[in-house]
């Protein structure tokens, strides 16, 4: 187990380099000019020049690599271009917002998620089954955006049972589950969606497999073989799955936090957008790799902690 | 050798072969009859916009603004008086020559990369498959978006950075089941055959996993064009006055509290291709996954 | 006589295929005595499986049909209801099956599946339960019990997992012990041991055994009487020795004429055909055929073949398995050397080292007098289509998406021995020769029976007109009636086109009927090498006996099967990196007969 956790520990150190290298090679290889991108169109060439200065694109591009590489590891991402302040300073100061709402919403989508598939699987070819993936299939087709306007229209606008707008930052508890409410449904209900149809097709594996026929020739009862023998194998590609669906996680949470105006990465990578923050825009992009490479550590955790054959190998 | 007349008759049994496959899946699974026709319609309102939508979808009309749907416009007007029903047909074009653009080129640059990586193995696919996992992981939007930031946004930019986003899922799906094909003895048999590797490849590899491949790729697809209108939803779409879904539903949550309709008929656009994709890409899914044939 | 354990009467199954029903067995009755042990036998698909599950009522309930009685002590099972029907399965029927490396659940530990039955039936406290899974432990014989008991499934070899399950179907003291081909997965040593335990664990306890199988050795090791099933009927049922002495059914006939016995061959040299029993009169038992043998086409000096295991954080390479450690030997035109050895002992590396399918390490292959390794690319690419070989998965080595005729044409197409119509033409004759037709050219291969495609692929290993054939288990997978025929036809091949065959079986009883001679491998090296009446009939090196006193013989008086064989597996040919082996030193016998020298010797 030690060294299975100090082994994915040294492929996530790999990793953050391999992702911080092709993202900054992305950007820079790509035809864009940020200075452009910063001043926008009718800039003259002088201030262009001056910018890419200021910028050190003018550098060597192995110097800038090594630049941004050091930068990203001491934690110094420059300063925004708008607000003037560290760029981890304002990440920073929105990040527990987000980290609330997908923990909530992944804690949501688990908990919906893993009954409705386990009971799709044992239930296949019948109405509860057919319902079930009709429903997760109508849950990955919305768009993020799409369903948190429904549910705006719906709870917020028509039934006004919770505020339009969530400032993510209340007073007290109830205040914040209030805010939370609507942002994390959405979220957690598609996350629910693409638990239910990996659940659903990873039980169906399981059932099918010898040692199930070995519980029920033990003559143990149906749901102790569901529960104690099949749900803990298909666990694992459920852990596997959910970690690749982080991506869609992170997108659709942005799509949230637009729709519901609740602070929140979303909102900082759309403003950096928008008012063409470039360092703010970098220092996103390592904030958001940081995130998935840490997810990815932890989820390869869980995967230890379930399937014995990689204890002890 | 008269090779022309062989890669002929290789690609003739290809397709045969895969026309077979994905029939027999079509008829195991009717669901996907249903999104097949969905789909197809869709495809047929999109092709034939001009000729089915009552009215320009770009050409305002000031006094007709902001009107609920009702016998003229059935689905009501925008804020610049246009005809939403008009413009959601229109939109369907951008949606589906965005999704279609990236999907080809990221099934073909993924599924080359995936078979590779999967047919040579050891350190090559170590070090190939290490880069599309983590790419994998990174968040498809957060990549679109900063590609899109920086290229600008025009249909075959926002196709390119969509595009990009795709090719991960497309290596892996690809990779696992040429490993599976290429433990199979036949592949060995080859080899004692004295077959070249792009032989094994393309003539024995690829017609194997092709089935597999179009139908992730029609689920890829209801993936671009659910990227495509979260682009444009954020503002990164093709310029307006274009009509694309994403815009529309962008330009009408503005006014989301007192004329619901401009936000909500796109949204259901959306939501009816997408499905109908998903429900076509599933169904065959289920129909051509081994491990789930012979599931009771 | 006390009523049987087991009554069925007038069992009936069928499956639901759309809106029909199809019955897989008909109106099949038997019984079972208690201390009796009955081997239900057929071939594939012939209903034997299916009348076990029936038994436990195991079949999903709803695609299958039960008809007819099934009765345990005079209670009947096909009408009880779901909890009481619970409580017999596993309390008073214990059911172990063929797949002992599936049949055991991975993420819990051996010792609390075996708790948790004893729990589910026997009333015990978790101490009593762990304390009484030990003892279990013990009496299938897994050393080191109270270790191994909180330990997975996936640290337990093949024959220990079976053990796993024998103690665990036998927890609660069954009155009937369902066995649906317990030994077929595992090595013909491992076999014997299993074979035992259950025999032993049966005298003890004198339960009802119902044993299912397809190997008529093993029905005569084990079995009190027989029920022959032929494609879901019951053809015929008495005592063991009757049937085989005196078999009334045709059936019976056919499949008890294609087991190869052990030792039939005598001091013969050369191999020998199995009597065709389908034409009427049956062909009788051949006679001994000429030893047709020409010059030297293979000669493998000192080859060795190892794989690297990596691991650790950087992948590093951390220990080797050394498949094949300096082994040596030839075969001539016209010859079969047979390669036999249990699972991992590196025969079938030993094939794919020789056609260039795996990298050897060291070693030299010579084939017809051109060393492999000296050949340039061109030169390599002539020889190895002079070098093919056919494989055991008669389903996996067929591409699915390619008719017969472009199988068989496209290595004819590729190295450009023949073009256009020229082709196809070949192709018919190849399909001829093997025995099939010019109507398959355009079917796909799901379209053909087993043996039917066994056929196929050594119609495509013949398109490139080879010297040497190495058939890697080329006939395991096939039912013994289809593997004769196969066995023949590659016989009637070598004679007329001189093949000389490498054939690499773990089955004794197949290689004497097919070898000129045999080497018997045993953890990378050849430990006995000669002339095959020499090395079955005297064998010389102590794992050879083994293997061969391991070998169920189809005869019911010459039973030996022996009870209390202690666990014994064979020794890991993983090693770490600095192990340096010995090289291998033969010692002559006797003519042309060679022993390993090792610490038996």
């Amino acid at each position: 187990m030690t060294a299975f956790f100090v082994k994915r520990l040294a492929f996530s150190v790999i990793t953050l380099f391999g992702v911080l290298t092709i993202v900054f090679f992305i950007v820079r290889v790509l035809p864009g000019d940020p200075a452009l991108v910063i001043l926008g169109d009718q800039a003259s060439q002088a201030a262009i020049d001056a910018m890419r200065d200021r910028l050190g694109l003018n550098d060597p591009l192995f110097t800038q690599y090594l630049r941004f590489l050091g930068g990203a590891l001491v934690g110094d991402w420059g300063v925004s271009m708008v607000s003037g302040r560290p760029v981890v300073e304002e990440i920073l100061k929105v990040l527990p917002a987000t980290i609330e709402l997908t923990v909530v919403s992944l804690i949501l989508g688990a908990v919906v998620g893993i009954p409705l598939g386990v009971w799709s699987a044992v239930r296949r070819n019948e109405v509860p089954d057919y319902i079930i993936r009709i429903a997760s299939l109508l849950g990955l087709s919305l768009p993020a955006f799409v369903s948190a306007i429904l549910l705006l229209l719906m709870f917020a606008i028509t039934l006004r049972w919770f505020p339009v707008m969530s400032s993510g930052q209340g007073d007290t508890l109830a205040d914040r589950a209030r805010d939370l409410a609507l942002p994390a449904i959405n979220l957690g209900l598609i996350m629910s969606a693409y638990i239910t149809r990996v659940a659903r097709s990873a039980m169906l594996e399981v059932l099918n497999q010898d040692y199930v026929r070995t519980a029920h020739a033990k003559g143990l009862v149906f749901n102790v073989i569901i529960w104690r023998h099949c749900l803990r194998n298909a666990l694992i590609p459920v852990v596997t799955v959910v970690g690749l669906y982080l991506g869609i996680l992170i997108g659709n949470s942005v799509l949230t936090e637009i729709v519901f105006n609740r602070p929140g990465l979303g909102k900082l990578i759309v403003g950096a957008l928008n008012q063409r923050d470039y360092t703010m825009l970098q220092g996103m992009m390592v904030i958001y790799t940081l995130i998935v490479v840490l997810v990815n550590l932890l989820t390869d955790l869980v995967y230890g902690l379930i399937d014995p054959r990689i204890q002890y190998s | 050798m008269n090779s022309h007349v062989q890669r002929g008759a290789y690609l003739r049994q290809t397709f045969r072969a895969m026309g077979a496959g994905l029939y027999s899946a079509f008829n195991t699974n009717k669901t996907s009859w249903i999104g097949l026709g969905l789909f197809g319609f869709v495809v047929f309102v999109a092709v034939f916009a001009p000729w089915l939508a009552p009215y320009d979808p770009i050409d305002q009309n000031i006094l007709n603004r902001l009107k609920p749907p009702s016998a003229d416009h059935w689905f009501g007007t925008d804020q610049f008086g246009r005809d939403i029903l008009s413009r959601i047909m229109y939109g369907a074009r951008i949606s589906l020559v965005i999704g279609l653009l990236a999907i080809t080129g990221a099934l073909i640059i993924g599924s080359a990369i995936g078979v590779i990586a999967g047919y040579y193995g050891g350190i090559l696919d170590i070090i190939i498959m290490q880069i599309m996992d983590v790419l994998l992981a990174f968040p498809a939007l957060i990549l679109g978006l900063i590609v899109v930031a920086m290229l600008g946004p025009s249909v075959t930019n926002l196709a390119i950075a969509i595009a990009l986003t795709a090719i991960p899922p497309f290596a892996r799906i690809a990779r696992a089941p040429t490993i599976s094909v290429k433990q199979r003895e036949y592949l060995s048999a080859g080899r004692a055959l004295g077959f070249s590797d792009v032989r094994l490849m393309l003539g024995h590899i690829v017609p194997n996993i092709l089935p597999e491949i179009l139908v992730m790729g029609s689920l890829w697809l209801a993936t671009a064009i659910r990227v495509e209108a979260s682009l444009a939803f954020i503002g990164l779409g093709v310029s307006p006055p274009t009509p694309t879904w994403g815009g529309m539903i962008r330009e009408g949550f503005e006014n989301i509290l007192d004329s619901f309709w401009l936000a909500f008929f796109p949204s259901m656009a959306i939501l009816l291709v997408v499905f109908a994709l998903n429900m076509l890409g599933d169904g065959l899914r289920d129909a051509i996954d081994p491990r789930l044939k012979d599931a009771g | 006589m006390s009523a049987p354990v087991l009554n069925v009467e007038n069992l009936t199954v069928s499956f639901r295929s759309g809106e029909a029903w199809n019955s897989v067995v008909r109106d099949f009755s038997f019984t079972i005595d208690a201390g009796e042990t009955v081997a239900v036998v057929g071939e594939s698909g012939s209903g034997k499986s299916v009348t076990a599950l029936s038994i436990m009522r195991l079949l999903p309930e709803r695609q299958s049909r039960i008809e007819g009685r099934i009765s345990l002590s005079g209670r009947e099972l096909t009408a009880l209801p779901e909890p009481e029907m619970r409580n017999v399965r596993g309390g008073e029927i214990g059911m172990i099956f063929q797949e002992p490396m599936t049949s055991l659940n991975p993420v819990l530990t051996t010792g609390f599946q075996l708790i948790e039955a004893l729990r589910r039936h026997r009333d015990m406290d978790y101490a009593a339960a762990r304390a009484e899974a030990l003892r279990l432990f013990d009496l299938v014989r897994i050393p080191d019990a109270a270790r191994r008991i909180d330990e997975h499934p996936h640290t337990f070899s093949g024959g220990q997992r079976q053990r796993v399950m024998i103690a665990m179907a036998m927890a609660c003291r069954p009155k009937l012990l369902i066995a649906d081909e317990p030994t077929t997965a595992l090595d013909v040593t491992i076999q014997a041991q299993i074979l035992g335990l259950i025999r032993e664990l049966q005298t003890e306890y004198g339960m009802a055994v119902m044993f299912i199988t397809h190997d008529m050795g093993v029905v005569a090791e084990i079995a009190d009487r027989v029920e022959v099933m032929l494609k879901g009927d019951g053809v015929e049922s008495g005592p063991v020795e009757q049937v085989f002495a005196n078999p009334r059914h045709d059936y019976t006939r056919r499949l008890l004429a294609a087991v190869p016995k052990l030792g039939a061959l005598g001091d013969t040299a050369t191999p020998r055909r199995f009597p065709d029993l389908t034409t009427t009169p049956p062909e009788p038992e051949p006679g001994p055929e000429d030893d047709q043998r020409g010059k030297e086409i293979l000669a493998v000096q000192g080859l060795v073949t190892r794989f690297d295991i990596r691991g650790g954080v950087f992948g590093r390479v951390k220990k080797r398995v050394h498949a094949v450690e300096d082994i040596s030997f030839d075969i001539r035109e016209g010859e079969t050397l047979s390669l036999v050895g249990e699972s991992g002992c590196g025969k079938s590396t030993t094939g794919r080292s020789i056609l260039q399918l795996e990298q050897p390490r060291a070693g030299n292959i010579l084939f017809e007098g051109r060393d492999l390794a000296d050949s340039n690319k061109s030169e390599l690419r002539a020889l190895r289509r002079r070098m093919q070989i056919i494989f055991q998965d008669p389903y996996g080595s067929l591409n699915p998406r390619k008719t017969v005729g472009a199988a068989i044409g496209e290595p004819i197409r590729v190295h450009g021995l023949k073009s256009g119509a020229a082709v196809e033409d070949e192709v018919v004759r190849l399909l001829e020769l093997v025995g099939l037709s010019r109507d398959h050219v355009l079917r796909y291969p799901h379209e053909f029976s087993g043996g039917q495609r066994q056929r196929i692929c050594i119609a495509r290993s013949l398109a490139l007109n080879p010297r040497l054939i190495v058939a890697d288990e080329s006939v395991s997978a096939l039912d013994a009636s289809i593997k004769a025929q196969v066995v023949n036809l590659m016989l009637d091949l070598q004679r007329e086109m001189g093949l000389a065959y490498l054939f690499i079986s773990h089955d004794i009883s197949i290689v004497e009927r097919v070898s000129h001679r045999v080497a018997v491998m045993l953890s990378g090296r050849i430990v006995e090498i000669g002339p095959r009446s020499e090395v079955l009939n005297r064998p010389v090196h102590d794992y050879t006996k083994k293997l061969i006193a391991a070998v169920p013989v189809p005869d019911p008086s010459q039973r030996r099967i022996r009870t209390g064989l202690i666990e014994e597996e064979l020794p890991s040919v993983i090693r770490p990196l600095d192990w340096q082996p010995a090289p291998s030193k033969m010692i002559e016998v006797g003519p042309d007969h060679f022993v390993l020298q090792d610490d038996s010797t």
